[in-house]
């Protein structure tokens, strides 16, 4: 039976009256011009406010009468409830001061940026924990997050319930852009000798043996007369053998980042593919720290995996902290460090041969390495013409 | 059988006189609805059987499912599944 929307906001109450007599009821409420609506069951619904007036136009037939129903109904029965009261009042004011807003962001597809960086990127234009979704809109969020960040070539947020998902695509390798047109030059990118060199296009200004200078010509694009004249982009393989140095100096007393110890920072539990986040401590995580994640999942007798799992995840501060080395600290030290600069120094060529020194001084240990190193020592330079 | 209340509506000019009683009848092939004014009583209510008494004459309703309203004019409304509506009578009545 359908109700009427005043019926269940105001009260109603239903009157059961025998089969026999209900002929006699409906006759007297329609003399009596009282409205009135039978269920399939022959009940009576008849609005709370006028229940007095129907009790009088039923004077002399059987009936019974139920309790007050609806919101008004509901509301007389638990009048003495104030606990009751005071949590629906509490979950409106909860509900309506919360669901207009952000509560999480969470960030996918991000490799070499970190997500706390793109949180921020996002907070400074509007998006952030606690932020109104009304107080911003998506797509200038999208367009200011791209624009700060060209190494992001996609940025995407989507809305829903109150998590704020955003997914990125990062710049890949292949994302070079075209060279410019136009007739080069190929030229040296340092001071070096040359080891050799193979010209793919334009004319070879140099020969293995010769020293040349950072900027000079190594092939042409300039064509000669006996090659058709004109302009080409030279391009070609041009080796040199290049001197590099690496310099390192420990001081006795230094500050080193220490990783402190590990705390929870998340709670989530999966299931059934479906995460729901249990503890959360808010706020982007732009401090120098690392961050574990650990996902326990488990397995019933005989193996088989159950479909929950339980995901935390902890950061461990770091903290700054005044050392002061002893000289076989240092020496280990500082040779470590060089062997890395080393490394990045020639990762790039190969390595023909390196002296490495070092020594104390005054406050600490330095230690050095002289190195030769042949490597591509190309470089584009567009001819300018007129 | 009219089937829409805007059909209804245009339908009304084909009321009997207003001394008597007055029908009207819409709905689809489930559910009818039956607006009868002039309905001094109801002498007979069950689920698949209704009778009314008019000033000159009696109504019989038979279907499935019924069920009525009353409104504060004293019209009434046959709401369910109405499979016969005959109208007996036309004597004057005290």
């Amino acid at each position: 039976m359908i109700l009427r929307l005043d019926y269940i906001f105001f009260g109603y109450r239903v009157i059961k009256i025998e089969e026999s007599e209900l002929p006699r009821a409906l006759t007297y409420l329609l003399g009596a011009r009282m409205q009135a609506r039978t269920s399939e069951g022959g009940e009576i619904v008849i609005p709370e406010r006028s229940l007095s007036k129907y009790r009088k136009a039923l004077r002399g037939i059987n009936y019974s009468v139920s309790e007050c129903l609806g919101v008004l109904g509901f509301l007389k029965r638990n009048r003495n409830r104030y606990g009751l009261a005071l949590g629906i009042l509490a979950l409106l004011v909860y509900y309506i001061l919360t669901i207009g807003r952000v509560w999480d962001v969470r960030v996918s597809g991000n490799e070499e940026i970190t997500t706390a960086q793109i949180k921020s990127a996002l907070a400074d234009s509007g998006l952030s924990e606690g932020a109104r979704w009304g107080s911003f809109s998506r797509s200038e969020v999208e367009m200011s997050v791209l624009k700060n960040y060209p190494e992001l070539s996609w940025i995407n947020v989507n809305r829903r319930g109150v998590v704020a998902y955003v997914d990125v695509r990062e710049m890949s390798g292949n994302d070079v852009p075209d060279k410019a047109p136009g007739f080069s030059n190929v030229v040296s990118a340092v001071d070096c000798v040359i080891e050799e060199i193979t010209v793919v296009s334009g004319v070879a200004k140099v020969s293995a043996g010769e020293t040349v200078k950072k900027g000079q010509i190594l092939i042409s694009g300039v064509l000669p007369a006996e090659l058709g004249g004109g302009f080409t982009r030279a391009s070609g393989i041009v080796k040199g053998r290049v001197s590099e140095s690496a310099y390192v100096k420990v001081g006795r007393e230094e500050e080193i980042l220490v990783s402190a110890e590990k705390e929870l920072s998340g709670l989530s539990v999966t299931i059934f593919g479906k995460t729901v986040n249990i503890l959360k401590k808010y706020g982007n995580l732009d401090m120098e720290c690392d961050i574990i994640e650990t996902t326990d999942k488990y397995v019933a007798y005989g193996g088989r995996v159950l479909p929950f799992s339980l995901n935390r995840s902890y950061i461990r501060k770091k903290v700054t902290e005044r050392v002061v080395y002893t000289d076989e600290q240092l020496v280990k030290i500082a040779h470590s460090r060089l062997a890395s600069m080393r490394l990045s120094v020639i990762s790039d060529g190969e390595l023909i041969s390196v002296r490495t020194d070092g020594g104390f001084d005054g406050d600490g240990y330095f230690a050095k390495s002289d190195m030769f190193v042949v490597k591509d020592v190309c470089e584009e330079k567009i001819i300018q013409i007129g | 059988m009219i089937n829409t209340k805007k059909q209804r509506e245009e339908k009304s000019g084909s009321r009997a006189p207003a001394s008597d009683f007055s029908l009207e009848a819409w709905g689809t092939g489930k559910r009818q609805s039956v607006l009868l004014e002039g309905v001094v009583g109801i002498k007979n209510f069950a689920k698949n059987e209704i009778e009314l008494k008019g000033k000159k004459c009696d109504f019989f309703i038979k279907g499935a499912e019924m069920s009525i309203i009353i409104y504060e004019n004293r019209a009434i409304e046959i709401k369910g599944r109405i499979y016969s509506f005959e109208l007996v009578g036309g004597e004057d009545r005290k």
